[in-house]
């Protein structure tokens, strides 16, 4: 294998990490998909087509993954209580940002897998839209439909939690 | 005649949100012209923006964590990674058992109708069926055994616990699971239903622990893949109409990959009880995918 092509997965594994994480909410199982994903990767990399951007590849591979690592973990969800929340998210030491951390994560947890999965891929990777579709494996419509259910999902978390119009009051512990 | 400003839509709020704009600065002006003039809207794109930084942000230091050195050797020494289905284990099973005693955990039992010949199906199986202690004969030059011959081990009792693969986001959802019994060789089989169009999976066992590339068959408009890995042979017949499947040979095989041994029953796991003939009593209902249980194997 050239080391042309480690250097340039190697170069994304903090994304797929972060993605990953951002999925599962689990470090341990994000890791774990990650791992899958590059074995899998240099498994089939005669599969890569050197005209297509290495970083859709990458995603297209880690998107199945925690597809097949979501159905056999399904008894295994993560609650979305705040702990979790709280353990899932750096925590600023601005108390206000600190707040809208924990909603953003939480107004993340209610969407369904896939709503979640594009919002990521736009929102946090910064892709465009046609590269989601082929990450994903649907039309680009479909990614247009899923982040518009997903956005109106997120005002309405916004708009009905209460929680989100009275910020959290955190308790100080000695 | 009709302005840019009327030209703006849905779409472009959101490209224009997302920061998609930023190399068209034609549209983009347009679109800052047309949030001018709708505050409504405005503040839509406003809060879009707005949770895409809260994302961001609350995900920022994630790229700044160091990444453990099991995923760089990952990368830089693949060749130390082992198999999902290891040889060294399916060696362990017992080829001279295999036949004896099947336990399929499975779900539904239908009537819907097998679409590919019963002579291909056979063929197929027994192509991976053969002796054990000979030397697979492959009917492709593009075929490749790799692995070794199953060694017997009757006192031992074994689980193979293989992903039902899901295949909804390619449009197609499982509709039927039944075991089917071709040529002597027993089988699962997986019906996946499309809006015009239907793929079936077969799964079966080999009585060698070997794996083979992919190899393809036509037969009346129908395409067959077929390919083993370790103990278990797979065929997925889809119609050479529909090319929207033509990623599902490659899909379905990812997924099956999956597959990994058990050390112990799973709860609800019948056993020998649940032997080749026994169906689900709640046989009929069709089943979504997002709830699709493995299928779990037992070698005697």
């Amino acid at each position: 294998m050239s080391d042309e092509l480690k250097w340039m997965i190697e170069r994304q594994i903090p994304h797929l990490r972060r993605y990953a994480f951002a999925l599962t909410r689990d470090r341990d199982m994000a890791d774990e998909i990650v791992q899958d994903c590059l074995e899998r990767a240099l498994r089939k990399r005669h599969l890569w087509q050197r005209r297509g951007s290495i970083r859709s590849w990458l995603f297209r591979i880690l998107y199945r993954q925690s597809i097949d690592h979501h159905r056999k973990m399904r008894t295994d969800v993560v609650s979305a209580d705040t702990e979790v929340i709280d353990n899932a998210v750096n925590q600023p030491a601005n108390q206000e940002a600190r707040v809208d951390y924990l909603k953003i994560a939480e107004a993340l947890e209610q969407l369904p897998t896939d709503q979640r999965a594009v919002l990521l891929l736009a929102a946090l990777e910064g892709m465009p839209y046609d590269e989601i579709a082929e990450i994903v494996g649907v039309p680009v419509g479909t990614v247009r439909s899923r982040l518009s259910r997903a956005r109106e999902s997120l005002r309405q978390f916004r708009e009905f939690t209460p929680s989100a119009k009275e910020p959290v009051k955190l308790r100080m512990v000695k | 005649m009709t302005s840019a400003l009327d030209d703006i839509c849905e779409i472009d709020l959101m490209a224009y949100a997302d920061g998609l704009l930023d190399d068209d600065t034609a549209r983009k002006a347009a679109v800052e012209a047309y949030l001018e003039a709708n505050p409504v809207d405005a503040a839509r794109v406003q809060d879009i923006m707005r949770d895409n930084e809260a994302i961001r942000d609350a995900y920022a230091g994630e790229l700044h964590r160091p990444v453990p050195a099991r995923l760089l050797r990952a990368v830089r020494e693949p060749e130390r990674r082992q198999r999902n289905l290891p040889t060294s284990i399916a060696a362990s099973l017992a080829a001279a058992t295999l036949a004896a005693g099947i336990g399929w955990y499975a779900g539904q039992h239908g009537d819907e109708a097998v679409t590919v010949s019963r002579e291909l199906l056979q063929e197929i199986a027994g192509h991976y069926s053969d002796n054990a202690g000979t030397q697979m004969a492959m009917g492709a030059g593009t075929a490749q055994a790799i692995g070794g011959t199953l060694i017997s081990s009757p006192s031992r009792s074994v689980l193979l616990e293989v992903p039902l693969p899901d295949l909804s986001v390619n449009g197609y959802e499982l509709t039927q699971r039944k075991r089917v019994e071709i040529g002597g060789h027993d089988m699962m089989h997986l019906v996946y239903r499309a809006d015009d169009s239907t793929v079936n999976l077969f799964m079966h066992l080999n009585q060698r622990a070997e794996s083979a590339s992919m190899i393809h068959a036509e037969e009346d408009g129908l395409t067959v893949h077929h390919w083993s890995d370790g103990p278990m042979g797979y065929a997925l017949a889809v119609e050479d109409r529909d090319k929207g499947a033509q990623q599902l040979p490659e899909v379905v095989r990812d997924a099956v990959e999956q597959a990994h041994f058990l050390d112990e029953a799973p709860a609800g796991f019948g056993g020998e009880s649940d032997s080749i003939a026994s169906e689900d009593p709640a046989g009929g209902t069709q089943q979504p995918s997002s709830t699709i249980p493995p299928v779990q194997h037992q070698f005697n």
